[in-house]
């Protein structure tokens, strides 16, 4: 009887066993909280407890531009795709090296080894490279931006990581970087308070965004002042005399734009509709019977299916296509205007050297910043127009018509004969135009009554 | 509180009776709901009416067809309550639009019951999506639009 008391019992203990073996299998259903150490940054770390995430990110390594026509992650030349940059950027460093971007695993070796740096570099350059920079600000505070850039390079140990976009405790997303941060607490916007979907844009938008660095302390600084149009974020300059680089061939003052992919996005059907920049690059996808957001940042056209087809059932090849519809018609256009801009330049530097008037061509230059600013904002958005077509078309026509004017102005100020124009008048609704004729008509009924 | 009629009947009859006429009216409304239930419960009964055939034939043409249907996902399936609740307003609300309303060429699906079906898209698929975290204004068929009406919603 003892026997058979203690096998009931011993049986019974096993059954608790399993039964708490299999409790514990359900509690990781609930993955997302690892409660990683504050202050981790390394993606290893993370990867410890997120892999099937850290896999995706270790795919930023590869290199490959396959399926993509205008630029995947693989390093080749700008400045040998468009002749015409080399002569816009003439006299700054984006005419000794520029190149199409890698992932964000290779930022810190890229940035140690473009030829744009150089021994006067400031530690600004460091700010969208490692995800140590915004413990370093914490603690130089905006003494950080201006310190020499090789003074900090042995800090910077990590690239961009997972501690860039997460709270290592919680896997919230989070804004670390002081300069997206200080831009929105500027116009009026919590950092800390905006949605999950916002923070889906607003944390790729700590980086990929325009930016200038501000005053004498060289502090990273995002020109949102007036709205994140290019038109807005030009006016912006305007209004502070911003100048980047004098040009040695126009006698210009220019503005250098840099990758403004999420001022771009603003306002596009896709953002209009409530996407996100990470319902396309960072797509969900099936991963071991569950859903990861894939932490491959590249181009979508790498993975129409998770991407585009989430939402488009077509045949991936035509969506491939709609995609290219866009973009050769954007790179067509570019190089087009990109001439004209550099013909305007050229026009500048003749006038200028054959002793033309300086008011006139004073008047020209003004011009020439105005629409290398605009061809800039197209050539430095990396997505071929794609993230926002009607934007990018009318920057490119704004970009087309200033250096025209600008060209035409030179060559006034050098022969004294100014070219014909024809101010149009704005655009007109329907509505407005039959008005319109309605008043001209009455008024001429009304004269011809008087006679 | 006493009436009239009440103290007229003897005290040891009331209290039966009243349960007896309780009950059978429970049992009766019981059986007429779930009578109602089991008559509403497949999608032959919604296509019966014409409106509703590019909803049918599209999901009779989905992977869905084998797991859920209509009410798998257009109710609310928390309990026997919130099933039936759901159905009978929104069953009423559909009754008086067929009937009376204006329909429009391309029906869209009312604010108030995306959320149940977003509940329902989670109710399978809450074991697949546990890694995503989404925001709580953000809909699955924000994205899946097509599922599972092809591009008939």
């Amino acid at each position: 009887m003892k026997k058979y008391k203690l096998l009931l019992g011993l049986a019974a203990l096993l059954l608790v066993l399993v039964a708490a073996g299999c409790g514990a299998n359900n509690e990781q259903a609930v993955s997302f909280r690892a409660d990683i150490p504050e202050g981790t940054l390394s993606a290893e770390e993370f990867g410890k407890y997120y892999p099937k995430q850290f896999d995706s990110y270790k795919k930023n390594s590869e290199m490959s531009n396959q399926g993509t026509k205008y630029g995947g992650s693989e390093e080749y030349d700008k400045l040998t795709q468009w002749p015409f940059l080399k002569e816009l950027f003439a006299g700054y460093g984006f005419s000794k090296e520029y190149n199409e971007d890698r992932g964000h695993v290779y930022t810190l070796t890229d940035v140690k080894k473009i030829k744009r740096i150089n021994e006067k570099s400031i530690a600004s350059c460091w700010t969208c490279k490692s995800a140590n920079v915004p413990g370093l600000v914490k603690e130089m505070g905006d003494s950080y931006y201006a310190t020499n850039f090789h003074e900090l390079t042995s800090k910077m140990q990590e690239p961009i990581t997972c501690a860039n976009c997460h709270d290592p405790k919680t896997m919230n997303l989070v804004i670390t970087q002081p300069p997206l941060r200080n831009t929105l607490t500027r116009l009026g916007k919590d950092p800390d308070k905006l949605s999950h979907q916002e923070m889906r844009t607003y944390v790729c938008a700590q980086c990929h965004v325009e930016y200038y660095f501000a005053g004498d302390k060289k502090v990273v600084t995002f020109p949102w002042d007036k709205g994140f149009t290019p038109d807005d974020i030009l006016a912006y300059y305007e209004e502070q005399n911003f100048v980047d680089w004098e040009h040695p061939k126009a006698g210009t003052g220019e503005i250098k734009v840099q990758h403004p992919e999420f001022e771009t996005f603003q306002g596009s059907v896709h953002q209009a509709a409530g996407l996100a920049c990470a319902d396309c690059h960072m797509p969900y996808k099936m991963e071991g019977g569950e859903k990861i957001s894939s932490h491959w940042w590249t181009s979508p056209l790498k993975h129409i299916e998770e991407s585009c087809m989430t939402c488009h059932r077509e045949d991936p090849e035509w969506l491939k296509q709609r995609v290219f519809y866009t973009q050769d018609k954007t790179a067509n256009m570019m190089a087009k205007v990109g001439n004209i801009n550099v013909e305007a330049i050229h026009a500048i530097e003749a006038a200028a050297k054959a002793g033309a008037n300086p008011a006139a061509l004073e008047e020209a230059r003004k011009l020439q910043r105005k629409a290398q600013f605009y061809i800039d904002w197209v050539g430095a958005e990396n997505s071929m127009g794609f993230h926002n077509p009607q934007l990018t078309m009318e920057s490119l026509n704004k970009s087309l018509d200033l250096a025209t004017q600008a060209k035409l102005k030179a060559i006034e100020a050098q022969t004294g004969v100014a070219a014909p124009s024809w101010q149009t008048p704005a655009p007109m609704t329907a509505e407005n135009a039959v008005k319109a004729k309605q008043e001209a008509a009455g008024t001429e009924t009304g004269a011809e009554k008087k006679e | 509180m006493k009436t009239g009629t009440v103290e007229k009947m003897e005290p040891r009859f009331k209290r039966p009776l009243l349960l007896a006429v309780l009950a059978g009216l429970f049992l009766v409304a019981l059986i007429g709901v779930d009578s109602v239930h089991s008559i509403t419960k497949d999608a032959s009964f919604c296509v019966s009416c014409h409106v509703m055939q590019p909803a049918y034939g599209t999901w009779s043409h989905s992977s869905h067809r084998e797991i859920v249907d209509c009410n798998g996902c257009h109710t609310d399936q928390r309990n026997y309550l919130t099933k039936t609740y759901s159905k009978v307003t929104s069953g009423v609300k559909h009754l008086v639009n067929n009937t009376f309303g204006d329909i429009p060429p391309r029906i869209r699906i009312a604010t108030a019951d995306e959320a149940i079906v977003q509940q329902n898209c989670i109710r399978c698929h809450g074991e697949v999506t546990r890694n995503v975290r989404m925001d709580p204004t953000r809909s699955c068929s924000d994205c899946h639009r097509y599922t599972p009406h092809s591009n008939f919603r």
